[in-house]
């Protein structure tokens, strides 16, 4: 089942933008701005009341994510999580235990972002089955704050895989890493090029001392949550309606000390 | 009569305002040459950046003119262009008068489809106010269908000040923005009410003609079914505020008790009459009748994505409505608990069927409508001094104890139970919030239960030594700072376990919890238990003693005390637990043996680290103490490897085996104790399938079944939200 995999997964996080733009401020300042009403919410004057509202990311941006029915299994809940999306990824459990793997297919370059040269591309990549797009603004937010945080893979002149991510100081004490968006090109998938663009985003994340690294994925998207519970992350909260479609959220998070 | 009141938020909806907005001359001009003709002047990637514009902005940016993002694109455009109110009636979109019964029926199911789509998290602006009848009732003719009109209003406004008066809801339970709709009069209840019954008395006086061919007949059973839809609205909206009402809450309570029969006699003869609406085969993720318009109020959301929200079906809404009836039946129940344990015990009984927002904010204003009265009438301190002397029955708290004429120390206990009516009024009003955020905010609890139990060991200690100096001189030490210790123990392994319920440990990660529930939590629960056990009979010697100056109030506890003990109940049940978690933590012990379980990969992983803040909660108390890693880590190695003896993975299963026999055993003891609480009867039945379950499936691990599959075993919860069944495959 190509479709289930990775990339197509942008779709549902980033439909559910608006709900979740404005829920992760609430979702992770819940003290900073318990007195912001929820009339406030609804309009874009927010921002003022909200001192710095982008702290804590709009995890939902992150890119795995998947459901590419949403709307119909969208409510469906839980425990019912589609099968054909387990096959996508079966070969990561096969290769867990073996931590140094690049990519067996010596094709795949993994290059660092270096130009706004590349936004084309990583766009059109992460963009592909969204039904909601994220504007220009949201990719240059993270990829002109943290350049060093994007990386991409390469296949020849093509780009077949990227990661945007973004690291900054989380309630004043923890140096917090968040993926933002991860996508692999679908003829590309099963070859462990989104683990390896991660591994390669955390690494760049340890080097500037991060504390943790998160991200937030519907808990109906198990390809994604296996590819992240392989490297070390753990459901470390619930959040509870998190899209639009009333599918629940987990923030995934790995703690490096 | 509803219009749009004037706030920023709501924008023109109105006509005189609409052609306010058409007067309005732009004088555009085109610089899309300058535009482009100064950007050359840019290096590569060079931006401006305001360092205000963060993410919340980037995100919430539009590109205009794109019809995926920008809204107005969409609202502006040919067939979808919404009408407003009076348009739609101009046009003849909507008709004000002479509706047939299946018209009304309709958009009266349309209507409770969009409240429950509201309840369940959403706009009012994306729901109930996409019913453009709402827009103007005033203007109605049809009069059933105005006067329910008014009622929904009447409706909403009681069901927002309940859910904002209980606090229990964060943004994605519930939205209460009303978008600055709002009746203009003001029509009392009593008015709202009588309006009602004025409909509902000439619907039954025409029911009372009986039909003479089919035409007649279907009139006259949509009539009925009509008749149903208002009678149900008038008494749906009497328990609504009957129920919220503080003052005299044990007869509204009687009262609602009775209205929510009727209520669901009327909910069950509309589920059945549904189809009798208009267009009620239709399946759409919209109500699909006149009046109503999904992007009507487009332009009061935030300037986004075109979206409109799914609505939910008539008939499941009506279901829906049928089970919020039961789940307030229910709520009405909690007047039977006078005493403090029950009730608390009741709330998380009832938060653990993870009920809707409407009915977990009923409860807590049933129980506590002001913060310091129970019901209203009860002073909420004294209920917890009635608590704490029925569980452990300390010397101060006792009828004639002369401890409390002490000045200070009655200060000092004073100032202890002041604070308790804090820590368990918010212990109370966590349990209303959604499990999701429960877990949370037990983790903060936590630290509130350390500072409390901190006060409750120094009155302990002061009142001791005044005891001892005392004409009758009996130790204090322990009580009070046992009571606390019993609820923080409680408040842990509710923490442990919602993480089993909220699916968010791996299966690499159980064996460090259930350890941690077997070895401490449940162990620590039993002897904190034992401890107040010991005090009540003491207690018992002491009025024994002294009989005939004191009376026997210390046991007329909850638990009902009859021939055993009051808490061999809860210490089997415990027990029970304790060693159900045993039996998975010894299998996870032989899985990890055998290689069955997975495991990260190492890079980035570390099982000390993911322990740690799995934990971390737990290290603000200094009762129980913190269980370290390395503690783990040994003990768990011993298991694995004892000296003079190679330890197989089947001597771990049939350790494991044993403790579910064991389990079994007690919990069979728990059931023929014949609880009186049949919830706690349910209880015991699923554990004792989890128990046997796992019994036999360990029973055959421990006897080398599937021995050399790497495959690993599958944990099962769909008999117990905690206690999962073990399978292999």
């Amino acid at each position: 089942m190509e479709a289930a995999t990775v990339d197509s997964n942008d779709e549902v996080s980033k439909s559910d933008i608006t709900k979740g733009k404005v829920k992760s401020m609430k979702n992770s300042n819940v003290e900073d701005i318990a007195t912001l009403d929820i009339e406030s919410r609804l309009s874009l004057q927010t921002s003022e009341n909200c001192p710095e509202p982008h702290t804590n990311g709009l995890h939902q941006v992150n890119g795995i994510c998947d459901s590419p029915e949403r709307g119909t299994d969208a409510i469906t809940g839980l425990m019912n999580k589609t099968q054909n999306m387990d096959t996508s990824h079966s070969n990561k459990s096969e290769n867990v235990g073996a931590p140094t793997i690049e990519s067996k297919d010596s094709d795949i370059q993994y290059v660092s972002y270096t130009s706004e040269l590349q936004m084309p591309d990583i766009m059109k990549l992460i963009q592909k089955d969204l039904s909601e797009p994220y504007s220009i603004y949201t990719y240059r937010y993270f990829i002109h704050n943290w350049p060093k945080l994007c990386f991409l893979a390469m296949h020849e002149e093509e780009c077949v895989g990227a990661i945007v991510c973004k690291l900054d100081i989380h309630r004043k004490v923890i140096k917090r890493g968040y993926i933002a968006m991860l996508a692999v090109d679908v003829k590309y998938r099963k070859r462990k090029i989104g683990s390896n663009l991660v591994r390669r985003a955390i690494r760049a994340m340890v080097e500037d001392d991060a504390d943790e690294v998160v991200l937030e994925t519907e808990i109906t998207n198990r390809p994604a949550l296996r590819l992240y519970e392989n490297l070390g992350f753990v459901r470390d909260k619930r959040l509870f309606r998190y899209y639009l479609n009333g599918v629940d959220a987990l923030r995934l998070k790995l703690w490096l000390r | 009569m509803a219009t749009m009141a004037e706030d920023p938020n709501s924008v023109d909806i109105n006509d005189d305002k609409e052609s306010q907005i058409d007067q309005i001359t732009y004088n555009w001009t085109d610089i899309t040459k300058e535009f482009f003709d100064a950007i050359t002047g840019l290096e590569l990637g060079e931006l401006l950046h305001d360092e205000l514009f963060g993410l919340f902005e980037a995100m919430s940016a539009i590109e205009m003119m794109d019809p995926k993002m920008d809204a107005g694109m969409l609202c502006n455009r040919g067939n979808n262009k919404p009408y407003t109110f009076a348009q739609a009636v101009e046009s003849g979109t909507i008709k004000l008068d002479n509706l047939t019964s299946a018209e009304v029926i309709g958009i009266i199911d349309s209507t409770y489809s969009c409240i429950v789509s509201w309840l369940e998290g959403h706009s009012l602006a994306q729901t109930v106010f996409t019913n453009l009848y709402l827009h103007q009732p005033g203007q109605i003719g049809d009069k059933p269908l105005k006067t329910f009109c008014y009622a929904v209003y009447k409706i909403i406004e009681v069901i927002k000040d309940c859910v904002n008066k209980a606090l229990v809801f964060e943004e994605e339970d519930f939205q209460s923005v009303t978008y600055g709709y709002r009746l203009q009069e003001d029509i009392t209840e009593q008015r709202t009410i009588s309006m009602l019954r004025e409909v509902e008395e000439e619907l039954h006086r025409k029911s009372r003609i009986k039909p003479v061919d089919d035409e007649t007949e279907r009139e006259y059973n949509d009539g009925l079914a009509l008749y149903a839809r208002i009678r149900f609205t008038k008494m749906f909206y009497q328990t609504l505020s009957l129920m919220g009402r503080k003052e005299q809450l044990h007869q509204n309570l009687t009262d609602c008790q009775r209205l929510l029969s009727n209520c669901t006699d009327m909910i069950q003869v509309m589920i059945k009459t549904v189809n009798r609406g208009a267009n009620a085969d239709e399946t759409s993720n919209y109500p699909n009748i006149m009046g109503f318009d999904p992007m009507v109020n487009q332009r009061l959301l935030p300037p986004t994505f075109p979206r409109y929200t799914k609505i939910k079906p008539r008939i499941e809404a009506l279901e829906y409505i049928d089970e919020l009836l039961n789940r307030f039946k229910m709520v009405t129940k909690i007047t039977g608990y006078t005493g403090f344990h029950g009730a608390l015990d009741f709330f998380l009984e009832f938060s653990r069927q993870s009920p809707c927002i409407l009915s977990r904010s009923m409860l807590q204003i049933v129980y506590l409508p002001t913060t310091n009265r129970v019901f209203g009438t009860q002073n909420f301190m004294d209920v917890l001094r009635d608590a704490a002397r029925n569980f452990i029955a300390p010397p101060a708290l006792m009828p004639k104890s002369t401890l409390l004429q002490n000045h200070l120390a009655k200060e000092y206990v004073d100032s202890f139970l002041i604070h308790c009516v804090s820590l368990f009024a918010s212990l109370l009003q966590l349990s209303g919030h959604n499990r999701a955020r429960q877990r949370d905010k037990l983790a903060h609890l936590l630290e509130d239960f350390a500072t409390l139990q901190d006060e409750a060991e120094r009155v302990d200690g002061y009142l001791h030594t005044l005891s001892l100096k005392s004409d009758t001189p009996r130790p204090h030490l322990a009580c009070f700072g046992t009571w606390i210790l019993y609820h923080t123990l409680r408040v842990m392994v509710m923490y442990l376990l919602s993480g089993f319920e909220l699916e968010l440990y791996s299966v690499h990660e159980y064996h460090y919890i259930f350890w941690y529930l077997y070895e401490f939590l449940y162990g620590w629960l039993v002897s904190a238990i034992t401890r107040a056990d010991s005090f009540l009979m003491e207690q018992d010697v002491h009025t024994d003693l002294h009989k005939g100056r004191g009376g026997r109030k210390n046991s007329k506890s909850k638990k009902k005390k009859s021939a055993p003990r009051p808490y061999n109940l809860e210490i089997l049940m415990y027990q029970a637990m304790q060693n159900i978690c045993g039996g998975y933590y010894k299998a996870l012990v032989g899985f990890r043996i055998d290689d069955k379980i997975p495991l990260p990969e190492s890079q980035f992983d570390s099982e000390r680290v993911r322990y740690e803040h799995r934990l971390l909660p737990f290290s603000a108390l200094l009762t129980p103490p913190p269980v370290h890693y390395q503690e783990f880590l040994e003990m768990t190695n011993a298991q694995m490897h004892k000296r003079n003896e190679k330890v197989t993975s089947e001597m771990q299963y049939l350790a494991g085996c044993r403790h579910f026999h064991q389990a079994r055993n007690m919990l069979e003891r728990a059931l023929s104790l014949h609880p009186a609480n049949t919830n706690i009867v349910n209880e015991i039945n699923d554990l004792l399938k989890v128990s046997k379950t796992n019994f036999i499936v360990l029973k055959l691990l421990a006897g080398g079944h599937k021995k050399d599959s790497k495959e690993p075993p599958v944990f099962d919860f769909s008999s117990h939200q905690h206690f999962p069944l073990i399978k292999l495959i």
